[in-house]
């Protein structure tokens, strides 16, 4: 024993009732788990041996693959059942674009037509019945003046080659014309009415004229400017179209937008279709019909005596071979509209 | 303990189970009685503050003991430190006094020295005697006997100097000597 070391406190110690004292058996396996783990690889962590992990790291790296996978196989693709976007909304804009000129026809029509529909706007829905009628009345015409222009194009070829160029922006339009219509009403005559070649009237009125007698011209009249325009609907006659009208007669006017013309609108159409006389119209006009694309005018029919007088704007004049009675009734349904 | 560092994991088995007992008493003992149920996590912590400086251990410092009872001490005083545990506490020493149950129970008069059972008491009196020492005094004991320091490794192991290590040992000698009374009394030296 020394003064620092004393062997009976040693032995003692030794001895004590805790020398044999054990920690618990859950520290020694949180130890010797703590001192494993220390060493083991990182890759190992992760993927431990069957079933030992708490974490199912490799079903939770499966399912981050797999929707990897699946993104990059979606990517840059149509989303199936995804709405598709409103169909008016994309016709509308092409058929109005084109305003100046390729297709004259039916962008105007289009431009016209909302303007025409705002004044005097129908439901849609009480339309679509007499919209539907009105087109396939329209299309009858067409088929009609296809098989005349497959005539006139055997004796003249190259007229019939212009009208083929002329028709494809028209027929362009046509179907973009068509969903246009609903917002605004107006008579589907209309598509034959506006296609009208300025030249074209007076050589096939001409072609005509040989092969007609009286009660086969005024007939076939309407169809070779029809049919000129007959690939039609689709020929675009620049300067006819129309979405409102001015009606002079005896120092009385009105504006009617074309929706509001009711039949004057077709009767315009037809008497337009009419073929052209050689004849020449003099003195005042008695009845003028100022036929206007929104702010543009487009053309003038005039009543002078009893003959009806054709002014495309920018264009000579010409008389139109229009039948008495139907003369007689575009006057009449132009003078109800200046009635007040 | 270098072949743990270098990725062995049954080293650190062996390792383990050669000083799991020592190390225990030592964090146990330490503790004192106050804070004897605080003794498993300070000794779990101890082993895993090993685990996690496996790397900076120098083997031509310190025996791996001596480092290891130095992580064991030093937390166990943080946890005396932060419970606040009185100093010096008075037991009483009346009454249940084991060695004189002993040798009530074994009609005695003088117990023997090589008597098993009386050094079991002694221990039992030991352990009381170090829970009334001092936290810093019964660490200088329990280091320098219970792992075999000497007063230099202690002196390097507390951060002390060495005079200092010194007479904190010798108080706390002295005083366990005197809590321990008539047991020392009748035991003779060891030789």
């Amino acid at each position: 024993m020394t003064e620092l070391r004393d062997a009976r406190l040693r032995r003692a110690m030794d001895e004590a009732p805790d020398a044999s004292l054990r920690p618990p058996e859950r520290t020694r396996a949180a130890i010797l788990a703590a001192a494993h783990g220390a060493v083991q690889p990182a890759w190992r962590r992760w993927w431990p041996a069957g079933g030992q992990g708490r974490t199912p790291w490799t079903a939770a790296f499966a399912t981050v693959l797999l929707a990897g996978f699946i993104t990059l196989m979606w990517q840059g693709r149509e989303i199936p059942g995804a709405k598709e976007e409103v169909a008016g909304a994309d016709r509308q804009a092409p058929a109005v674009a084109p305003a100046p000129a390729p297709a004259p026809v039916v962008v105007p029509e289009a431009a016209p037509a909302a303007p025409a529909a705002a004044p005097a706007p129908p439901p849609p829905a009480a339309q679509a019945p007499p919209r539907e009628r009105q087109r396939a009345a329209r299309d009858e015409r067409v088929l009609e003046a296809k098989r005349e222009q497959a005539q006139r194009r055997a004796e003249q070829p190259a007229a019939a080659a212009r009208r083929a160029e002329v028709a494809q922006a028209p027929a362009d339009a046509a179907a973009p014309a068509a969903p246009s219509a609903p917002p605004a009403p107006p008579p589907p005559p209309s598509m034959a009415d506006l296609m009208r070649p300025a030249p074209e009237p007076e050589s096939l009125a001409k072609s005509q004229s040989a092969p007609s007698a009286g009660a086969v011209a005024p007939q076939r009249a309407p169809a070779p400017p029809a049919a000129a325009a007959a690939p039609s609907l689709r020929a675009a006659a620049p300067g006819v179209a129309w979405s409102q009208v001015r009606i002079e007669a005896d120092g009385r006017s009105v504006v009617v937008p074309r929706a509001q013309a009711g039949r004057l609108a077709s009767l315009v159409a037809r008497m337009l279709q009419a073929g052209v006389d050689e004849a020449v119209a003099s003195g005042p006009a008695s009845l003028r019909l100022e036929l206007a694309l929104g702010e543009q005018a487009t053309g003038v029919l005039e009543k002078v005596g009893e003959q009806w007088r054709w002014l495309p704007q920018g264009q000579p004049a010409r008389v139109l071979r229009v039948d008495a009675a139907l003369g007689t009734a575009a006057q009449q349904e132009a003078e109800s509209l200046l009635r007040p | 303990m270098l072949a743990y560092a270098g990725g062995d994991a049954a080293a650190f088995d062996v390792l383990y189970a050669r000083h799991e007992a020592a190390l225990y008493r030592f964090v146990r003992r330490l503790l004192g009685g106050a804070l004897s149920s605080h003794a498993d996590e300070v000794f779990q912590d101890a082993w895993l503050r090993i685990v996690a400086a496996r790397a900076s251990f120098r083997p031509q410092g310190a025996a791996w003991r001596t480092w290891a009872f130095t992580i064991a001490h030093n937390l166990a005083m943080d946890r005396l430190r932060v419970s606040g545990r009185e100093v010096g506490v008075e037991r009483d020493e009346d009454g249940d006094e084991p060695l004189d149950w002993l040798m009530a129970q074994t009609g005695q008069v003088a117990a023997s020295s090589e008597d098993q059972a009386f050094w079991r008491a002694a221990g039992a009196r030991l352990l009381h005697c170090l829970d009334a020492l001092p936290d810093a005094q019964r660490a200088a004991f329990l280091l320098h006997h219970e792992d075999g320091a000497s007063v230099e490794d202690l002196a390097q192991r507390l951060a002390l100097p060495f005079e200092t290590a010194k007479s904190r040992l010798r108080y706390a000698l002295k005083k366990l000597r005197g809590c321990m009374g008539q047991y020392l009394d009748v035991l003779e030296p060891a030789r």
